[in-house]
């Protein structure tokens, strides 16, 4: 059976979806609303599913193409489902799914809810468009569409200062990355002719155009490290959790950030060849898990300690793609995607017990409270640890062996040192969040003094309102099924199953699925074990650190301040960027321009002054006028011709 | 009749132009400006008078009975003008009819 069909299908029904939700957001009830949004994703996510049945069902695994645009053969559009993009779109749009499900009892009581659901349904078109194109114009649109959902979603609490600033710094930020990924773009198809991914990488094979492989490598870099939130473009990441749960979840951890590890895998031809800018990637990634991973044990807004969690994870990601252990990276994307959706969509629950208040330190003792939150946040917790037989074991023990075999010790240290720091942050977290005892808000003493019984009253009526927080089905129901999958789906895909699935996609790759080394994992699991028992020494319900960190006078260090790289940008860009602005604004504009245009209207109002007095109204001096031309006239006359 | 050579014509012609162009230019009456306008445009047509018998042709003639015509449509339009202008105002001044002025 042909289900080519279903390619520009997967693309469109959500785009279609987005319009109508968009449009008829205010008319529709919020149940129709639910329902045409999640039931796209849903008809997208059976599509795929369909296709990759197809696809791997089939002996040889021959990629399925549909184009998308009927004009010319330079730009047209065209989709491909193979192992990679189907791998991807797996994920968008299952995880999509899941977390549609999630909003519709999350957002349901926000007055824009079918703005939400709109812009959520756009999102999961741009990711499908970037994932399932197979020419890198598709790709850039895709990118840059996924680029505007995650400003128009980071930004949705439009009314918030916070948000639209976080907005903004988001979208500049991946601007500047997609400069370079356009000047990439453009620089291939100037050594290969053509935008086609099979083209273009049928030229490198033959070994054409290698002398720019490297520049174009990079410049592909720049704009994955930007949307991906790698250093040194990673700042618009911790802000970006302004925007609602289940788009911090969706975009912000499990798909969107992770478009610069596919953009890699998707060119890894060029990697293959360029080493300089494969080891760039390596490198890059290493440092931003360590940074991460560090920068994640000092913050105190629960949102924010995954955020760095996701610049680590993605870092892991993208050390897996410099050592060209393709396969390992695109593991690691499916496992982080399940755990870290979990995570965030927990928070999400979490942040609903608290009333919105994002702070740690008014959090504790929640697994009293709440065991489903804390069942599914400790699951997706320890997988991203990496203790067996969690998820995240697998797919990062993956990434340490490549490390490892190829003997790059530096980096392989980095890695094991972040999995250290990755239990600490973990084990810190969750025992701020749902062990020892609850925050109790102290009692204000300023200005009037309340009674005990005034104070007690208070106190009563936030205990019952803290319980009155049941979680409803619509949001359970998603978050288990990612906690069981943050659990199962390493062992249950590792090995020959990634492989078989996703080796198609790299055909020049020698690809063999290679046992778990007891060195590395061993060595892995144990530095995490020491990171979180020193973590569980200083953080457990009576630890000192704890006690130093929750006090309200505790001064946060370098690490809460993210080692002042948000500080030094600025410093260097946003300031000089203000002070321009403020200069053309309040001194060029009014007197450079406004000064130009409003002195050539006076120089005019000051001829037509001198010019009109001339014109008096008195006859007789109009006709010494013309007696003076008469005069004149006659004299040229006379003494010149 | 004595015959004078065409510089006298020429010269009357010029003294009478004269004369009239600083009648136009100093008199505030406007009665005495169309009376000096009509004596410029009589200077012209002595010249042009002139001219044409020292050429021996008629166009010079022909030119001043032109001249003459347009003299008499204009003083009718001037002269009504000036009528109007003594109705409406005590003293015909043209210095005070400066309506024209923006």
């Amino acid at each position: 059976m042909d289900l080519a069909w279903m390619l520009p299908a997967i693309v469109v029904v959500p785009l279609l979806s987005a319009a109508i939700v968009g449009y008829f957001r205010n008319t529709w009830s919020k149940t129709t609303v639910s329902w045409v949004a999640c039931g796209s994703v849903a008809a997208a996510f059976a599509m795929v599913v369909a296709l990759a049945v197809q696809y791997w069902g089939a002996a040889a695994a021959e990629p399925i193409r549909s184009g998308l645009t009927s004009w010319g053969s330079l730009a047209s559009l065209g989709l491909v489902a193979d192992g990679l993009s189907l791998w991807w779109a797996l994920v968008v749009t299952g995880a999509g799914l899941l977390i549609h499900i999630y909003s519709t009892a999350y957002m349901r009581e926000d007055e824009s809810y079918g703005r939400f659901m709109a812009k959520l349904n756009f999102f999961i078109f741009a990711m499908s468009l970037l994932v399932l194109s197979d020419n890198f114009i598709g790709l850039a649109i895709g990118w840059g569409c996924v680029g505007l959902a995650s400003y128009m979603l980071i930004g949705f609490y439009f009314t918030k200062p916070a948000a639209q600033n976080a907005a903004i710094k988001a979208f500049v930020m991946n601007i500047a990355g997609e400069a370079g990924l356009f000047a990439g773009i453009a620089f291939i198809y100037a050594n290969f002719g053509s935008f086609k991914f099979d083209e273009v990488f049928g030229a490198i094979a033959q070994g054409q155009g290698v002398a720019a492989l490297n520049l174009i490598g990079i410049l592909l870099l720049i704009g994955a490290v930007a949307k991906s939130a790698q250093l040194p473009l990673h700042t618009w990441l911790p802000y970006a959790m302004e925007g609602p749960t289940p788009v911090s979840a969706l975009i912000h951890a499990a798909t969107m950030v992770t478009a610069g590890v596919y953009l890699v895998s998707r060119a890894y031809p060029i990697y293959e060849v360029a080493s300089g800018a494969a080891m760039t990637v390596a490198w890059v990634g290493g440092l931003g898990a360590l940074f991460g991973a560090l920068v994640a044990a000092g913050q105190f807004d629960i949102k924010r300690v995954l955020a760095f969690s996701t610049l680590s994870q993605i870092g892991y990601m993208f050390l897996a793609n410099g050592l060209g252990a393709y396969v390992a990276a695109d593991f690691h994307f499916f496992t982080h995607a399940f755990f870290k959706a979990c995570l965030f969509l927990a928070a999400g629950i979490v942040v609903h017990h608290y009333n919105g208040d994002q702070d740690i330190r008014h959090m504790g003792g929640l697994w009293y409270r709440d065991k489903f939150a804390g069942l599914t946040f400790g699951a997706a917790a320890l997988a991203l640890i990496g203790l067996p037989p969690f998820a995240g074991f697998f797919s990062k023990d993956e990434i340490l062996l490549a490390a490892f075999s190829q003997g790059q010790w530096a980096l392989f240290t980095i890695a094991v040192l972040a999995a250290g720091m990755t239990a600490f942050y973990n084990v810190r977290l969750f025992s701020l969040v749902f062990l020892g005892d609850a925050y109790v808000a102290p009692v204000r003493q300023v200005g009037k003094k309340r009674s005990r019984k005034q104070a007690e009253a208070a106190g009563a009526d936030a205990q019952a309102h803290a319980h009155a927080h049941e979680t409803p089905a619509a949001m359970k129901w998603p978050v288990a099924i990612l906690a069981v999958l943050s659990v199962v789906s390493g062992w249950l895909f590792f090995g020959h199953v990634q492989l078989t699935a996703l080796a198609p996609s790299f055909p020049t790759l020698d690809l063999h699925a290679e046992a778990i080394n007891p060195v590395v994992a061993g060595l892995s699991v144990a530095v995490a074990l020491v990171g979180g028992l020193i973590s569980w020494y200083l953080y457990r319900p009576e630890g000192a650190r704890r006690a130093v960190e929750l006090n309200p006078l505790h001064k946060p260090g370098i690490l809460y301040n993210m080692f002042y790289v948000d500080t030094l940008y600025d410093f260097l860009f946003v300031r000089p960027a203000k002070e321009t602005a403020q200069f053309i604004g309040q001194l060029f504009d009014p007197r450079g321009i406004d000064g130009v245009v409003n002195g050539l209207g006076a120089l005019a109002r000051e001829l037509g002054g001198v010019l009109r007095r001339w014109q008096n109204g008195l006859v007789r001096s109009y006709a010494l006028t013309v007696f003076a031309g008469v005069v004149l006239v006659v004299a040229y006359y006379v003494f010149y011709v | 009749m004595p015959a004078f050579s065409l510089n006298a014509y020429v010269a009357l012609s010029a003294v009478l132009f004269a004369l009239g162009g600083i009648g136009v230019l100093v008199r505030r009456s406007p009665l005495a400006m169309l009376m000096s306008i009509e004596l410029m445009l009589n200077a012209a047509n002595l010249l042009f008078v002139a001219f044409g018998r020292a050429h021996g042709g008629y166009e010079g003639q022909i030119m001043a009975f032109l001249v003459i015509t347009v003299a008499a449509a204009e003083v009718a339009i001037g002269l009504a003008l000036t009528v109007l202008l003594f109705r409406r105002r005590p003293e015909a001044d043209v210095d005070q009819v400066n309506e024209l002025r923006l």
